[in-house]
């Protein structure tokens, strides 16, 4: 059961958890459900099933399916591009860590906390 | 909607014989060795963000946010440790590792408001806490394996409360044998010998003190190695207490070096100051100089110490994973002591000149140091590998142990 052509899809290692090998399949998303087609393997697992990888510069993209099977590839820039095609957008916090302004803002926060703390701390252990 | 399940794949082939179910486990055949290198592709300047950011908000909501940082740095880790091409992954969920991390921040401080109530109390609840610290020790290591996995397979750490305990169990009553006969010994030496008897009875509990310290060191290195367990294979441990305290004698030669070599340079400067500076109104000048000079000989043996502490750091890493393995998958640890020193040391050097700021480039760079010293051997095609029944219900245990150990000690 191929889903329609226009459907991006992605070919990615999918292992089912019951042994290491790795089964080459595609995988698109559909009516709010992750298909993965393979040579004599087809699935489709609700969407809030997948535990979805951050995107990130480095690193392998594996995606955790709640039957114990996971979904692997090495192509972090196809995934991305895939995942946004199909709307799999970041959440606020990928994308603050993806952001060198939000970065630099947090740091200066996290300083401003800890100037603040030991003033403050200072202030109170005098005057107590 | 349900998942639905069409799944026409076979199992591996030739591998039928290894799906082990409700009985033990078949033992593929040994094949030619493939040698794999692990590989570290993280980057420290990406990490600083992921860190920074997380940091922020761990501190923001007063550490509850902490399991989530937490399972996000190791997803970072462990999607990027590669072996054979293939990365490891992290299964944790933050909402179960907040469950223990929070119920082993409140043991904490139900012990810290119990001794700030009563010392008694206090101390008893102290001794509890440390009573159970192996069990949730190893409650960890089984939950933090359960939850990682390469090529799909989850590892696993196998062992129950026994091999929990056997470890502390030896070098606890040797330590308070060592104590009380300390204690028993010293007064009777004292009364027959004088002085020359209290250091008899010193060096004694001292040299006791000295062979423990190798055997505790190996007993723990050995439960955790030999409790891991990858797939049906479980794993050897080869290294012994010799091992071990050969190691721990090697350690104590380089520290000795060390901090005579660190003695003598400070002697040496302090000569050369002396000789500089021959006039002085002090009325002592040697020894007002050697008051001067006391603080900066201190800090130069304390430096010293750095290195032997990098050379066991070293050693220990490549004892501990050179000994590890099964007939099918064994581990070389090949870590180089000048390669981690001139790393530590620069570590440390840029840590204190950004005021820790530094700190995520340097975590990347010991990893990648550490993790890329060790070579896979495997005799098994990774193809033929299968779940084991029992991992299959462990990798379904709950991520509560690991984190009550995350809340006992702040990270695992």
């Amino acid at each position: 059961m191929i889903g329609p052509p226009n459907r991006p899809r992605l070919p990615m290692d999918y292992f089912d958890g019951r042994s290491a090998r790795a089964h080459p399949v595609l995988i698109w998303i559909e009516q709010g459900m992750l298909k993965l087609a393979g040579q004599g393997l087809w699935r489709q697992i609700p969407l809030h099933q997948v535990q979805w990888p951050e995107r990130t510069r480095h690193g392998a993209r594996l995606a955790h399916l709640s039957n114990g099977g996971s979904l692997h590839t090495h192509d972090s820039a196809a995934w991305d591009d895939w995942a946004r095609q199909h709307g799999l957008n970041d959440s606020l916090i990928t994308q603050a860590q993806q952001s060198w302004r939000w970065s630099l803002m947090a740091t200066l926060l996290l300083l401003s906390i800890c100037a603040a703390s030991y003033l403050w701390g200072h202030a109170l252990g005098f005057s107590g | 909607m349900s998942a639905s399940v069409s799944s026409g794949a076979s199992p591996p082939s030739g591998s039928s014989a290894f799906i082990s179910h409700n009985h033990a486990p078949h033992h593929p055949p040994a094949q030619s060795v493939q040698r794999f290198r692990v590989r570290f592709t993280g980057s420290g300047s990406e990490y600083l963000r992921i860190w920074i950011v997380n940091l922020l908000l761990t501190v923001l909501t007063a550490g509850l946010y902490h399991p989530w940082a937490r399972a996000r740095q190791l997803r970072y880790f462990c999607s990027n440790t590669l072996v054979a091409s293939h990365a490891l992954g992290f299964h944790g969920e933050p909402r179960k590792m907040a469950r223990g991390w929070w119920l082993g921040t409140a043991l904490l401080l139900t012990c810290a408001a119990l001794a700030w109530w009563s010392r008694p109390a206090g101390m008893v609840a102290g001794l509890l806490l440390l009573a159970l610290w192996p069990a949730f020790h190893q409650a960890g290591l089984q939950s933090r394996l359960a939850h990682t996995s390469w090529r799909g397979l989850r590892f696993a750490f196998a062992g129950g409360p026994k091999e929990a305990y056997l470890p502390w169990a030896a070098p606890f009553l040797i330590l308070a044998c060592l104590l009380m006969l300390g204690r028993v010994l010293l007064p009777a030496l004292l009364e027959s010998a004088g002085p020359l008897g209290a250091v008899l009875s010193g060096s004694l509990t001292g040299l006791g003190l000295a062979a423990l310290l190798p055997y505790v060191h190996w007993q723990v290195t050995r439960h955790r190695h030999l409790g891991l367990a990858y797939a049906q294979l479980p794993t050897e441990f080869r290294a012994t207490y010799r091992d071990a305290a050969r190691l721990f004698l090697n350690t104590t030669g380089v520290a000795v070096v060390s901090a005579a070599l660190a003695m003598a340079f400070g002697g040496l400067v302090f000569m050369l100051g002396l000789w500089a500076r021959p006039d002085t109104i002090h009325p002592t000048p040697h020894l007002e100089s050697a008051r001067q000079a006391l603080p900066v000989w201190l800090g130069l043996l304390g430096l010293a110490q750095v290195v032997p502490l990098v050379y066991f750091r070293a050693h220990a890493q490549n004892l501990a994973w050179t000994h590890t393995g099964n007939r099918w998958i064994r581990f070389k640890s090949e870590l180089g002591f000048m390669p981690l020193l001139k790393l530590s040391l620069k570590n440390w050097a840029l840590m204190a000149l950004t005021l820790g700021l530094y700190w995520p480039f340097a975590r990347v760079a010991m990893t990648r140091l550490r993790l890329q010293a060790v070579c896979v051997h495997m005799r098994i095609s990774p193809d033929l590998l299968v779940i084991q029944a029992q991992n299959a219900h462990q990798a379904g245990a709950s991520a509560m142990a690991t984190s009550v150990r995350l809340g006992l000690r702040g990270s695992t």
